[in-house]
């Protein structure tokens, strides 16, 4: 049954004699702020309170607190049903803690699950943690709490010195994760201005072999003087050429494994262009309406555990998916391809079979990437023949490069995302001579490194273990959104250039790989019952108070090196 | 220190241009034994030439128009 209270909807259900109350919580129902009053640095003591207090923009969050205090009375015992990772952990955990009040805490329990579909969440009712998951609870509350003292520290630094230098009222922010990433940024840019590009010479040839043409591959890719393309070009001109070796091989092209949110990011902005941020907010709304298992997480694997035959026999009650979903169901064994990375918390994203209704453009789009992603991890390989005709033409190694998918396999079912390029090549011998039809040489320039776009710098990050899956693509907005990069190649602007360059001469090591990387390795050592929150939280204010400190005598100084560039923000031609 | 040639920062010891010209300018002085193997130009036929190459960076392009204009 479901009722409310006032704006807000809550439901009613019996299990087992039991009256079952449950209430969403909206995300994050409480937030931190500082201890004491002013808007200054540095600030090392902070308080959990309603999140309205904090953003006021957050308007639905007191009525959100008053039903849960409301419908908690009489209540004999509690269970947190959130996501299962740090955040959701952390969000029930708050919304006990203040909202019903501390005694909740020893009468709750924990609910673990993947997906939201009936089987699942009984499964999770059924086999409940008796407590509350803490150590994930304080590795939450650790990221939340040392996140805030760097950002909170940091933009106010920023945002003050340039106030006191120039009088202007930008704000400014920084954080441990926003930091190491400008920089990757920075790095590219500085790469791209200062880039000299060098020449060199490519070989164009083809060949006429029963009246169709074929590119002729010089031995070389490059060719590093002129001089030497134009003697080649001479040697080989109107020449004959002579077919001195064939190889023949086969390529076996195993399917890709399940999406991970990294992965899905990535995919959904080759095929798409969607933005990460827009690809997630879609697989939220499909795993909430129970289409897909949990979207944030970092599996590239599907548990033994998983109904693959289940979820197959659903999927081919869509006319779309029906075809390869029955011909993987008529299969004795179903092996899927499995990748490298795992998640203890959740498995690889995967479709649990419920037939979507009403779906949004963009959902439409990744929940067709991720069933037929789902699908092709259980496909076979498909075979690839290739085959390389040594052509000699005048003593210079010419090639012909044919190749044909002899088998098709997974690529079938990723159509239309995978483009299976083929080149099919007549028949050839040994002694066969063909004529040199055409033959050019062209000049070409090394090429700059790529400018990164939102779903190449999300990778980057990802390599280097920069941020969660979970907060990625957040950090990528807010750098566009204080106008430190811009454009869909992104460039650094000049305020970002600015930034990163200060914070090289004060601060360096808020903009360090290895500070942010060490304090996640302190969150999985919370996790893990090793090392506690406040031990990690103490480190942080140590390591903050000397660059705070030095800040704050050259104040100033840095207000001036930014406010420049802060007035109005440049963006280097090439961006877009 | 007074300010680079080319732009508004502080210029580096040793040095006419700041950090960032001076890495251009680097730059243009290391790639120029490979333009003259491959095309045998003099220095300022190079700088002609590389200031016209699309992917040259914005600040070699700057570097080389205050050295062709004598600065």
């Amino acid at each position: 049954m479901t009722l409310r209270d006032g704006s807000v909807q809550y439901h009613v259900a019996r299990r087992r004699g039991d009256e079952l109350l449950i209430v969403s919580a909206l995300g994050h129902l409480y937030a931190l702020t500082q201890l004491g009053i002013g808007w200054t640095y540095p600030i090392y003591e902070m308080k959990w309170v309603p999140a309205s207090q904090v953003n006021r923009a957050s308007t639905r969050v007191k009525a959100y607190i008053k039903t849960i205090s409301t419908l908690s009375r009489g209540v004999d015992r509690f269970i947190s049903a959130c996501d299962y990772d740090q955040e959701g952990s952390l969000i029930a955990y708050n919304a006990l803690k203040y909202a019903v009040g501390e005694h909740s805490l020893a009468r709750s329990r924990r609910m673990l699950y993947s997906t939201l579909t009936r089987t699942d969440l009984v499964k999770a009712w059924e086999t409940m943690e008796p407590t509350l998951d803490y150590p994930v609870i304080a590795a939450g509350k650790t990221r939340h709490e040392t996140d805030w003292l760097f950002g909170i520290n940091l933009s106010r630094a920023l945002t003050l010195a340039v106030r006191k230098a120039s009088g202007a009222k930008k704000t400014l922010s920084v954080g441990r994760v926003q930091g190491p990433t400008l920089s990757f940024v920075k790095e590219r840019e500085i790469a791209l201005r200062g880039f000299v590009p060098i020449p060199y010479w490519k070989v164009y040839a083809e060949t006429v072999i029963s009246g169709e043409a074929y590119p002729l591959e010089y031995e070389k890719q490059r060719l590093e003087w002129e001089v030497q393309a134009r003697e080649l070009a001479s040697e080989c001109r109107g020449r004959d050429g002579k077919v001195v070796g064939i190889e023949k091989r086969s390529e076996r092209l195993l399917p890709p494994p399940p999406f991970n949110l990294g992965d899905l990011q990535r995919e959904a902005y080759r095929v798409f262009k969607l933005s990460p941020t827009t690809t997630l907010g879609a697989a939220e709304k499909l795993y909430l309406g129970t289409y897909i298992s949990y979207p944030r997480t970092s599996s590239q694997c599907l548990p033994p555990t998983l109904d693959l035959r289940g979820i197959l026999e659903k999927l081919s009650k869509h006319p779309a998916y029906a075809k390869h979903a029955e011909e993987l169901m008529s299969r004795s064994k179903l092996k899927p391809r499995q990748g490298k990375k795992d998640d203890p918390a959740h498995p690889a994203i995967h479709p649990t079979g419920a037939k979507p209704r009403r779906l949004l453009e963009n959902e439409a789009k990744i929940y067709d990437l991720i069933v037929k992603r789902f699908l092709l991890c259980l496909g076979m390989p498909a075979i690839r023949g290739k085959i390389d005709g040594e052509v000699d033409v005048n003593g210079h190694s010419f090639y012909l490069m044919g190749s044909k998918t002899t088998k098709k396999g997974w690529l079938d079912m990723y159509a239309p995302y995978v483009e299976d390029k083929e080149t099919t090549l007549p028949e050839l011998e040994v002694g066969m001579v063909i004529p040199v039809t055409k033959l050019s040489i062209r000049r070409s320039y090394t090429k700059p490194p790529r400018r990164f776009n939102p779903s190449s710098l999300l990778r980057y990050m990802e390599n280097h273990e920069i941020g969660t899956k979970a907060t990625r693509a957040n950090i990528i907005d807010t750098l566009y959104r204080r106008g430190y990069i811009a454009g869909r190649r992104i460039a650094i602007t000049d305020l970002g250039l600015r930034i990163v360059e200060t914070l090289e001469e004060y601060c360096p090591s808020i903009l360090s790989v290895e500070m942010t990387r060490e304090l996640e390795e302190s969150l999985e050592e919370i996790q893990l019952g090793k090392k506690s929150l406040e031990a990690v939280t103490e480190d942080v204010k140590a390591a903050l108070k000397p660059i705070l400190s030095q800040f704050k005598d050259k104040e100033t100084e840095i207000g001036a090196a930014i406010a420049g560039a802060s007035a109005g923000s440049r963006v280097e031609e090439g961006a877009t | 220190m007074t300010g680079c040639r080319v732009c508004d920062r502080e210029k580096q010891e040793d040095s006419v241009y700041c950090e960032h010209h001076q890495a251009a300018y680097s730059n243009l002085e290391e790639s120029y034994l490979q333009w003259r193997r491959a095309l045998g130009l003099s220095w300022t036929e190079y700088l002609e030439k590389v200031g016209k190459v699309s992917g040259t960076g914005i600040w070699v392009k700057e570097v080389i128009k205050v050295i062709l204009s004598g600065g």
